[in-house]
């Protein structure tokens, strides 16, 4: 199925089927993902004054943005060790240590980029690790949240505490400032900052996506509560509106061993736990010691509903023997009703839509058990990726500087940017560079977007969004005939239809951080057992073919086959770590 | 002059005891000859070998091999407690000995049936054919299973001809270990028969001419004659193949595995591999693969003076 | 040989034709199904569409590859290393494993040089000191570091040992007494009458080096260095896993033309075809080339 624009954007540099595929700690990162310390919390869209006015364009003067670029008086050599891109996102005559990026910060700066290895991503710790036990570090590298702790501990990082202050730019730091510097924290240690962290972009959490064309046949309104999801279920299979097997809500597949939640991804029933206040697959704090979701009484009646749901018809009969891309087919396929999913859903599901011209989607905020209840949901882990620079480099400040450069010039605020919006050479080829984005950049994104289109001009919007402002134009005068340009439908269904509940609700959501946890490789292979006990133990009592009680069977199992000796690994590590 | 090889074990010495001493070489050409070669073995495998010596080292990378400090039996004993060790030395040894049995037995057969097919140019081409795998990288081998037994390949649509739902195949505990046993011994099957087709053809063709003047069936031949011809070389390749009960193929499974079969698929040297270079715990896997190659080291000695014993021959 | 020509001697042969001829058939099935998907039109491929087939054919798959420079530099890598390591290992081998034939009696130190050579085969100090002495050496990232470190393989010198081990002994003995040194025997006398060793061997290492990709990854610190099964295992796993998230969607339009089943396919038909056109050729030598011991005496 093709990939829609905006699900390659905004989805977390890690993506699920990479946790299938990376080795090693990697993995569990992934799969245990998660925050730190602070539990739950109540956001607001609007985190800092500021904010409202850096998207815009023009509100602030480029040096704003640039920071300090100034050139370095002599030539500073710079040797990186990166990750290797595909072959693909490059001009002709360019590579990846050649090309219109390289040259920028080379003439910029005065820097001279030196490549001591790239190495495919699947690879790259492993290279690392050696380059690091030969003592040959490259200057500047990028490393994950373990490998960086360990290197600061070693003492081979350099200090980045003053550099930051000094030439990150108002804007880098204004990045980090939209989700209150946590990203910062994860890279700081004993009060130093050790390495550039990237953001992880928040407010993706479930929608439930409905066919709106199907709500408007049967003269129903969108379901603002759980048993409205499932009255709206009932009547679409009754009327037989996907034809004789028609489905009401398609499910996760089973395409990974936390299957049934799916944070950013197609069809978890997150928010179905959530609202009885269960977070499995997750490690979360419970009165301030780290827990581990599934086992937790609140699954119980959770699972239940779950199981009441299925034995209703109402959940895809075949979900658990399904993968994700095959559920993902029946949506495509026109056959079922409803699903979950984060705002960038459409350019999955787009194939609905170019397969019938008819179809349309709305998403409202996946529904509690009452119309007003708080929404449960989880957060995204703070950082994944860290930028190191070597202990004893002369210039420490100098991936910030090269960062004030590209993120100006990518998010389009330079006027002489040029390498964007082009991406010639793709982002994916820039060495120096880390995600970086406002966390609650998709909301804020979406308040001005909605604004400038209600003025009918693009002029105060950020360079990066007037793209975005012109393809929802496009769409819109496709709108009869959608399949015309199924991306650009896509993206503005995404943008306009899958933002909008999350906007409106701001207030009822309660977001929970769950804690990273990176459990040693000793314990992988057990973890990984205990996991598919649960997912199975856990799909079966939804699909009625164990009891109930099977749930307290199941936690005394997990914790007999080394749960209790992990969760006591988890606390303690965590504990440590917050020291 | 290119000589039709010999095919006999070994030609006995019909000669009366030579006196040593015109006979005996100057050694020192024997020493030089080998100096180039074992130059390399001390580079390449010597020099490496003093990093055994974190095994008793609480390595940090940071401090380097020398400065690291010495902690004694530490991660042995670590490894002891740890309870994932245990169910990689199972897998491994499940994996190993499920090849080890196929490609011994597999092979006698097919040697035995190729040995019986007149038409030359049949045994020829299917000898050619069957041997194709040995020489296929890994790499392509590794993904031309993997896309055979993915949720859409070949294997799972022919399933469906037969009604029958696909098949997680490379997910599932029940049957990864049964396709990296299955497809190594299909990679290794008929390359491994040539031993055995080289012994058979070193067996006296007048006694399958005198059994058939006495009117011994084909079957009976085989198991007269030709079996108990081979009979040496099979007891020696089991004894030889001991030693390899600690050795699955790292490059197979580390391109075939992934983290959901991790229960039956992990073997020691990717685990080695994952908590030396992965997790940084560099000691504990340096003594974990310590311990496989000890193990290993003793399996070849007992196999050496099995085969010795048994089969009256020697490997090295 | 005589042998009957009754009719169970003809079930009996069409049965065994007939297993054996099942087995080549499932030897050769994934191989047939790779080259029908390589010649298969992109999309029916990526719709899992072929079987042994080739649906929609097309050559586009290996056009795209021999445009793409990549490939071809990465396969003429390969074939520098296939050389270079073919002509070390061929005469390492030979000046280790003909002293290595001499009896204890004639050469009392050989007890020993032969566990140091089998000592390899079992113990190694593991990855991170291996590469560290690689780089201290100087040889990462340059063609030397794929070819010095396999330039002795051990298992190779015990197979031609135990070849010469099995030539008569005579030879070297009326040799001696003409005076040869042990040099002219080996040469003149020995590596001409083991031809089949020697090509075996000689195939052997030529298959480690060609199909090895590990030593790619971690010796090499540039894909534009890489050889061919390196090459090729980045892009799949590249393809099936990497940063998708981090790419555009014209990168990905491309990636999906670049990569794609039938795409790797060709991949794939490319990195075999140049072992499996050798491998035929020295077939004949393996029956007789292959010792793995010899009888006590």
């Amino acid at each position: 199925m093709r990939k829609g624009l905006m699900s390659l954007k905004f989805k977390p540099l890690i993506t699920r089927r990479q946790k299938v595929t990376v080795i090693g700690s990697a993995v569990l990162l992934a799969s245990t993902t998660l925050g730190s310390m602070v539990s739950a919390q109540t956001v607001r869209l609007t985190s800092a004054h500021y904010l409202s006015k850096s998207l815009g364009g023009g509100s602030h003067p480029l040096s704003w943005y640039f920071g300090n670029i100034k050139p370095y008086h002599k030539t500073v050599n710079v040797s990186i060790g990166w990750f290797s891109s595909l072959p693909t996102g490059l001009p002709p005559a360019a590579s990846q240590t050649n090309n219109a990026y390289v040259r920028t910060v080379d003439k910029t700066l005065n820097v001279h980029l030196t490549w001591n290895f790239l190495e495919p991503f699947s690879e790259l710790t492993t290279k690392e690790q050696l380059v690091v036990a030969d003592n040959q570090m490259p200057d500047v590298m990028v490393v994950n949240q373990q490998q960086m702790e360990q290197l600061a501990h070693a003492g081979k990082l350099a200090n980045l505490t003053g550099a930051f202050k000094r030439d990150a730019s108002p804007y880098i730091k204004s990045l980090y400032a939209s989700n209150h510097d946590r990203a910062l924290k994860t890279a700081t240690i004993n009060g130093k900052l050790m390495a550039i962290p990237d953001t992880q972009i928040g407010y993706q959490w479930n929608l439930l996506w409905i066919r709106k064309d199907w709500l408007a046949k049967l003269h129903l309104q969108p379901p603002t509560t759980m048993a409205g999801v499932i009255h709206v279920a009932k009547e679409f299979i009754s009327h037989h509106l996907g034809g004789k097997q028609t489905i009401g809500l398609v499910g996760p597949g089973n395409s990974s061993p936390n299957s049934l939640t799916t944070y950013n991804n197609f069809g978890g029933f997150d928010t179905i736990f959530g609202a009885f206040g269960a977070y499995p697959t997750y490690w979360i704090n419970v009165h301030g010691k780290a827990k581990y979701g599934s086992v937790q009484p609140q699954m119980l009646p959770a699972l239940k509903y779950l199981r009441a749901m299925y034995k209703a018809g109402v959940i895809d009969p075949s979900f658990a023997t399904r993968t994700t891309d095959q559920e993902v087919a029946k949506v495509a396929g026109g056959q079922a009703g409803m699903f979950f999913g984060p705002w960038w859903m459409p350019g999955h599901v787009e194939q609905t839509v170019e397969n019938n011209p008819n179809a349309t989607w709305v998403a409202v905020a996946a529904p509690g058990l009452t119309a007003h209840a708080r929404l449960n949901v989880l957060a995204p882990p703070w950082s994944l990726n860290y930028i190191v620079v070597k202990k004893g480099f002369a210039h420490p400040g100098v991936a910030l500087k090269a960062i004030n450069i590209d993120q100006t010039d990518y998010r389009g605020h330079n006027p002489a940017g040029n390498f964007y919006p082009r991406y010639n050479p793709g982002w994916a080829n820039w060495p120096l560079l880390v995600q970086l984005d406002f966390y609650n950049s998709v909301p804020l994104q979406y308040r001005e977007l909605k604004a400038a289109l209600a003025h009918h001009s693009p002029a105060s919007l950020a360079p990066r969004d007037v793209t975005i402002y012109q393809r929802i134009l496009k769409a819109r005068a496709n709108q009869a005939h959608p399949a015309k340009d199924i991306a650009y439908w896509a993206e503005a269904a995404a943008w306009m239809t899958g933002v909008a509940p999350i906007s409106a609700n701001e207030k009822r959501y309660h977001q929970v951080e769950p804690m990273t946890v990176v459990l040693p490789v000793s314990m992988e292979a057990q973890w990984t057992q205990m996991q598919s006990l649960e997912n199975e133990t856990l799909l079966q009592i939804i699909t009625g073919q164990k009891p109930v009680s099977a749930f307290k069977q199941f936690v005394q199992q997990w914790k007999g086959l080394g749960g209790t000796k992990i969760t006591q690994y988890v606390q303690a590590h965590i504990k440590a770590f917050s020291k | 002059m290119l000589t039709k090889p010999s095919v006999r074990t070994k030609v006995k010495p019909h000669r009366p005891a030579a006196p040593v001493h015109p006979l005996r070489p100057k050694t020192w050409s024997y020493h030089l000859m080998l100096f180039p070669g074992l130059l390399f073995l001390i580079a390449f495998n010597y020099l490496p070998m003093a990093g055994i010596s974190i095994a008793f080292k609480e390595y940090i990378p940071a401090l380097g091999f020398a400065k690291s400090p010495w902690v004694g039996f530490e991660n042995f004993r670590m490894m002891a407690v740890l309870p994932g060790i245990a169910q990689i030395f199972i897998n491994t040894i499940t994996i190993s000995s499920g090849e080890i049995v196929l490609l011994i037995v597999l092979p006698v057969i097919l040697a035995l049936l190729l040995n019986e097919v007149r038409q030359m140019w049949f045994k020829r081409s299917a000898q050619t054919i069957i041997y194709m795998p040995h020489f296929i990288s890994w790499v392509i081998l590794a993904g031309m299973v993997l896309e055979l037994f993915s949720l859409h390949g070949l294997v799972n649509q022919m399933l469906s001809l037969f009604g029958l739902h696909p098949i997680s195949f490379m997910s599932s505990n029940v049957w990864f270990r049964p396709i990296i046993v299955g497809s190594f011994v299909w990679t290794q099957m008929g390359f491994d028969t040539i031993v055995y087709l080289a012994a058979l053809t070193a067996l006296n063709p007048n006694l399958y001419e005198a059994s058939a003047l006495d009117g011994a069936t084909r079957w009976k031949q085989m198991m007269h004659i030709t079996i108990p011809g081979i009979r040496p070389t099979i007891v020696l390749l089991s004894a030889l193949s001991l030693g390899n009960l600690l050795n699955a193929n790292f490059e197979q499974v580390f391109l075939m595995y992934n983290p959901l079969v991790y229960p039956t698929g992990d073997i020691i040297q990717t685990w080695v591999y994952r908590t030396g270079l992965v997790n940084a715990d560099f000691s504990l896997a340096t003594a974990v693969g310590l311990l496989q190659s000890l193990v290993g080291f003793i399996l070849i000695l007992i196999s050496y003076r099995l085969a010795n014993r048994f089969a009256n021959y020697r490997i090295f | 040989m005589v042998r009957s020509r009754t009719l169970g001697a003809r079930i009996a042969d069409m049965l065994i034709v007939g297993s054996l001829l099942v087995l080549t058939l499932l030897t050769l099935a994934p191989v047939v199904h790779t080259i029908a998907e390589s010649l298969s039109n992109g999309a029916a491929a990526a719709a899992n569409a072929v079987s042994f087939w080739p649906i929609r054919f097309t050559w586009s798959s290996y056009t795209a590859l021999f445009n793409g420079g990549g490939f071809f530099r990465a396969f003429g890598i390969s074939v520098e290393r296939v050389v270079l390591n073919g002509v070390l290992s061929f005469f390492l081998t030979i000046l280790m494993a003909y002293p290595l034939s001499q009896s204890p009696r004639n050469f009392p130190a050989r007890r020993y040089y032969i566990w140091v050579v089998v000592f390899t085969m079992l113990f190694n100090g593991g990855l991170i000191p291996w590469y560290v002495t690689i780089a201290h050496l100087g040889l990462i990232n340059t063609i030397w570091a794929l070819v010095l470190p396999g330039a002795v393989p051990a298992f190779n010198v015990v197979l031609l040992m135990n070849y010469f081990r099995s030539l008569p002994k005579e030879l070297d003995e009326a040799a001696r007494l003409d005076g040869a040194s042990p040099w002219y025997i080996c040469w003149k006398i020995y590596v001409p009458l083991s031809w089949p060793a020697l090509a075996t061997v000689t195939l052997f290492a030529i298959v480690t080096q060609w199909n090895s990709f590990f030593d790619g990854f971690i010796l090499i610190n540039n894909p534009h260095n890489y050889p061919l099964m390196t090459f090729i295992q980045q892009l799949v796993v590249e393809t099936q896993s990497a940063n998708l998230s981090i790419l555009t969607p014209t990168q990905i339009a491309e990636l999906s033309r670049t990569s794609g089943p039938s795409l790797n396919a060709a991949k794939f038909m490319i990195g075999m075809i140049p072992m499996l056109a050798i491998y035929p050729f020295l077939q004949r030598y393996f029956i007789h080339g292959i010792r793995l011991g010899s009888t006590n005496e």
